[in-house]
Formats: C-alpha cells, structure tokens, sequence
C-alpha cells in the first residue's frame, strides 16, 4: 500500500501541527460539521418529540407539507428577506455613519469606541426586556413621549399589531447590531492611509464628495464581507425576534429561524423543523459560496 | 473659519444623537430597575431617583423572587469550564496555525471562518439530539459541549493571530539556546501572548454567559438552567406584575460582562478586527 504508507509520512512530517490541532478538529467535526449533515437526514424521518423518538424515512413528505400544505409558510419566507435585508440595511447604514464620527479627530474618542459596544455585548434577553419596557402598550417611554409631544393621540402596543410590530423590532436589532457593524467598519476605515485624504484634499475634494468618490471605494472590500457575513448572522437570528415577539402576533413576524423552533420545541415535529432548518441551511451555504470566493480575490489582490 | 466651526459642531452634534440612541435605552432600564412598583406602573414616567429602593435588587436575588443566586452560578460553572476549555484547545490550535505549514491548512482556516454561520437554529435539532443520545441533557457538561461551538473557532483565529504579532526570532533563539519545542512555546510564547490568550479565553466566557438559545432547547430545572433562560422564564411569569424586579435582574445579569468586556475590550478588538481584515 504506497499511498498509505505515503500518508504515514505525510502525518509523521507534521505531527507537531497535526496533534496540536487533532482535538480541536475532531470536536468541530462531531459538533459542528455532523450536526449539519444530521439536520439534512432527519429532515427526511418523521422524528418527533413524544410520538416518535426513533426516525423513521419518510421522503420528501415534510417538505411538501410546508411547501405546499402550510398556510404560513410563503409568509414566513417573505418575513425572513424582509428581516435580514432590513436588519442589514440599517444597521449597516448607522454602523457606517458612526464609523465615520468615531474615526474622526475627537476628544475621548477611545472612550466613545468602547461605550458604542456596549449594546453589542449586552445578553439578548435583557435586550429583550429593555425594549418591550419601552414599547409597552400602557406604560412605555416610547407612548409617553409620543403623546407628550403630540405625534401620536393615543396608546400603542408596539409589538402587538400588524403595522408596528416589524418596525419595532428592527429598530431594537439596529441597537444591538450596530456596533458590531461600527467596529468592523472602523477597523476598515483605519486602513486607509493619510495621504489618500490629503491628496483628495489637494485635488478639492471635502466632505460627502470625499466620503463618495475616495472613503467608499477603498472600504468596499472591507463593507462586501461585513455585510455578507451580517446577511447570514441575522438569516440565522432566533433570538432578537423570540425575545420580543416569539415570532408572534400569530405568525406575523416569524421567519425561518424562529419557525424551525416553533415546528421542533413548540409543536415536537422534529423532522418537520428539521426540513425549515435544512432550506434555511442551503440558503446559507449559497451565500457561504460567495464568500469563500471573495475571500480568495482578496488573497490574491495582496 | 466658521466653516470650520460648523463642521465641528456638526460632528459632535452627531455624535450627541448615537451616544443618545446607544445609551438611553440602558439608562432606562438601571433607572427603572430602581423604582418602586407604583413608579414603574404610571402613565408619567420619569427619569428621577426620587424614591429610589433596592427592593427590586432583593427580590432578583432572593428564594421567594428571582432566585438568580442559583442560576448565576449554573452559568458560571458552564461559562467559566467553556472559557477554560476554549483556552487551552484555542491556544494549542492557534499556534499550529500561526507557526506551521500543513497540508489542509487554508482548508482549516477557512472552515473555522465559515462553521460560525451555522450557529442557531439550524443545528438545534441535531445538538438537542446529541445531547440526548449522550445522556448530557440538562447537564452543565452538557451545555459546555454545545458552547465550544460558539467558542472555539473565532478563539483559535483569535490566537493565531496574536501568535503570528510575535516575532519568530524569540522560538528559534530559545531553540539555539538548547530549548525543546514544547519548552520554547511554553516558557517562552506563552507568557507574551498572556494578555491575548485571557482575552480570548474570556471572551469565551461572555459567549456562553449570553446564550440563551441552547439553554432553551438543552435544560430544564433548576439543575443547569442558565441565568439567561431563568430571566426569559421571568419575564413571562412576572412580566405583568414586577417590571421593578424584572430590571433589576437584567442589570445584575448584564453587569458581569459589561464589567469583563471593559476589562479585555482593547486587546479582543484589535484581535477580532485584525482577525476579520486580514480574512
């Protein structure tokens, strides 16, 4: 066997990197890479949570349930584009804005970095208990200030109505994302060398022309892959929406995300949700795509 | 020159507003966690600690309210092993990474860029039913496994990266000076890297002290529910009726890591952005 005995050198050759590296990788490939094939083979059985804890093959019957049989499905799909492209969009555009402040000549501009993270680290249910205080029907700041200075004349419960509820939640996402965006941003920002802005400066270029003709451009590499990987992070995001809504009022606000939940933990339909989990997946790994190519032009760009 | 004035008070005007929507939203909820009920309940809100009280406080931590003693230290003990754990493989796989070339190498490197995507629901059911194949359900061991997932990739593209600032002359002389390998990277690297690898290993802790999706599918009593998960359960048991106390354990739930975030938030950024720009 010479292509064995070729791979017996191959490891002994590099048994220092191989064994330093062997936990980590047989951990990512039992807990992070199995359990993504799983979801695509369960999503196939009728395993449940009570009536029946051995899988069993069923074919393709629980995606022709939700695709053809389930009466929320096509909404739940349209609420998760309209979730992660409006999450992204805004926490993109507050994250660019305040990059831009916090890479400006500031007093204390270390100090405003770090209070700009605080949301970021903030655990996702106090987040959650943060805002319905202040989007409460009766007693919340966002009512009372409302009604204090006259644009509203009468009490709404944010997260309960059909109008506001999306609106609402993606004005607390913004306040939890933001900073991640701002961060990275920042970082991309401070790549840019001075002299870049100073021959902009001689050339006459100040203010929005620089920020759109010399800032933007050279931070494109930098906002194409903080972006793409905010798409697939919010795609992903159970949380911020189950704090706050559980995906509710009916299903106006639940998305893939929170649906695989609801099949899996709410109703028991495990391979139900499993079948919500692996189109959810197969989305992802598109994007996953895209962003592996990007990773390579970069390389190569450098 | 009033062009520049303008502009300046422009920029700090700005600056005004995002720290206003960054931190108004907190500062509600400390002043709030402060006040006693019939302040809370009222149709005029309002900013003063006139009639401040610590009841709040009391009721998070005592047996007859929150009872958060018990699941604070749940959390501690899954967090703490998680950021443990995550040090040691982080540290061992991040040199391999930073110092050796290997066959498979950029293939690691970007699978540990990629696996975080699939965090969340997507693996829930798979994770729910390794846990319960193992006998690990609604155990801290249990939940630990499921956080080194979170964990353990961006830790050991953290410490390549704070392996890769250290010059290679300070292993090679080490090895001229007649060190072994393993006593080069353990007397030598390792204590240079001290402040990345605490960075790192803590950062680790916050991860799995902020989780509340796995412990909603993985625990149920008393035995491993974490802080997270208790203080979701009380804001659906108390949620009409103690606001007050509701607050008040959201702050002492947030304040260990905001106090450890500003302790590592210098060195952990310029890892993770560096990190992220040099993908």
């Amino acid at each position: 066997m010479p292509s064995l005995s070729r791979l017996g050198a191959l490891l002994s050759r590099h048994r220092v990197p191989y064994l330093l590296l062997l936990p980590s990788v047989l951990y990512l490939v039992s807990f992070t890479i199995y359990p993504i094939l799983n979801v695509f083979y369960l999503s196939v059985t009728d395993l449940h949570l009570v009536k029946s804890l051995v899988p069993h093959f069923i074919g393709l019957k629980n995606y022709v349930e939700l695709i053809r049989d389930d009466p929320d499905f096509r909404r739940i799909v349209l609420n998760t584009f309209i979730w992660t492209f409006g999450s992204t969009a805004l926490q993109f555009a507050l994250g660019l804005a305040t990059s831009l402040i916090l890479n400006a000549r500031l007093p204390w501009r270390g100090f405003w970095r770090g209070i700009m993270l605080v949301p970021w680290v903030t655990p996702i249910v106090v987040v959650g208990i943060i805002w319905r205080w202040i989007y409460d029907g009766s007693y919340g700041l966002l009512n009372y200030y409302l009604n204090t200075f006259g644009l509203l004349h009468r009490y709404v419960v944010w997260l309960g109505e059909d109008a506001t509820v999306w609106p609402a939640i993606l004005l607390a996402s913004l306040w939890k994302g933001y900073p991640y965006m701002c961060l990275m941003l920042l970082a991309g920002l401070q790549t840019i060398p001075q002299d870049v802005y100073e021959a902009a400066d001689v050339d006459g270029a100040t203010g929005f022309r620089r920020l759109w003709y010399v800032t933007l451009p050279l931070l494109k590499p930098v906002v194409a892959i903080v972006t793409l990987v905010a798409l697939v992070l919010t795609w992903n995001n159970f949380q911020m929406i189950w704090v706050l809504t559980e995906g509710g009022p009916a299903y106006a606000t639940s998305v893939l995300a929170t649906y695989v939940y609801t099949k899996g933990f709410v109703f028991f339909q495990l391979g139900s949700g499993a079948a919500v989990a692996t189109l959810s997946i197969l989305v992802i790994l598109v994007v996953c795509v895209i962003y592996a190519r990007m990773l390579r032009l970069e390389e190569r760009e450098l | 020159m009033s062009h520049r004035v303008l502009r300046r008070l422009g920029l700090y005007g700005a600056l005004a507003l995002v720290m206003a929507f960054t931190l108004s939203p907190y500062a509600w909820l400390v002043v709030s966690s402060f006040k006693p009920s019939t302040e809370i309940f009222t149709r005029t809100p309002s900013w003063s600690l006139q009639g401040g009280t610590l009841r709040n406080y009391i009721w998070a931590l005592g047996p007859t309210g929150g009872n958060l003693g018990v699941f604070f230290w749940n959390t501690v003990l899954a967090a703490g092993l998680t950021a443990i754990i995550t040090a040691v493989l982080g540290a061992m796989g991040g040199y391999a990474m930073a110092r050796y070339a290997f066959p498979g190498r950029r293939e690691l490197a970007l699978a540990l860029l990629l696996l975080p995507m699939f965090q969340g629901p997507p693996v829930m059911i798979p994770f729910y039913r390794i846990l319960s194949t193992l006998k690990l359900l609604n155990t801290i061991p249990g939940l630990v496994l499921i956080y080194l997932s979170l964990a353990l990739p961006i830790c050991i593209w953290l410490m390549a990266g704070f392996f890769r600032s250290l010059p290679r002359e300070l292993e090679e002389a080490a090895l001229v000076d007649g060190c072994s390998p393993v006593g080069a990277f353990a007397r030598i690297l390792l204590p240079l890297t001290l402040p990345g690898l605490a960075a790192t290993s803590l950062y680790a802790f916050v991860v799995a002290w902020n989780d509340y999706q796995y412990a909603l599918i993985l625990t149920s009593s008393e035995r491993a529910k974490t802080i997270q998960l208790s203080l979701s359960e009380l804001l659906t048991f108390f949620g009409q009726t103690n606001w007050g106390g509701i607050m008040a354990s959201g702050v002492l739930t947030t304040l260990p890591v905001v106090l450890i975030f500003m302790v590592i938030q210098r060195v952990l950024v310029q890892g993770i952005t560096a990190g992220a720009l040099k993908s």
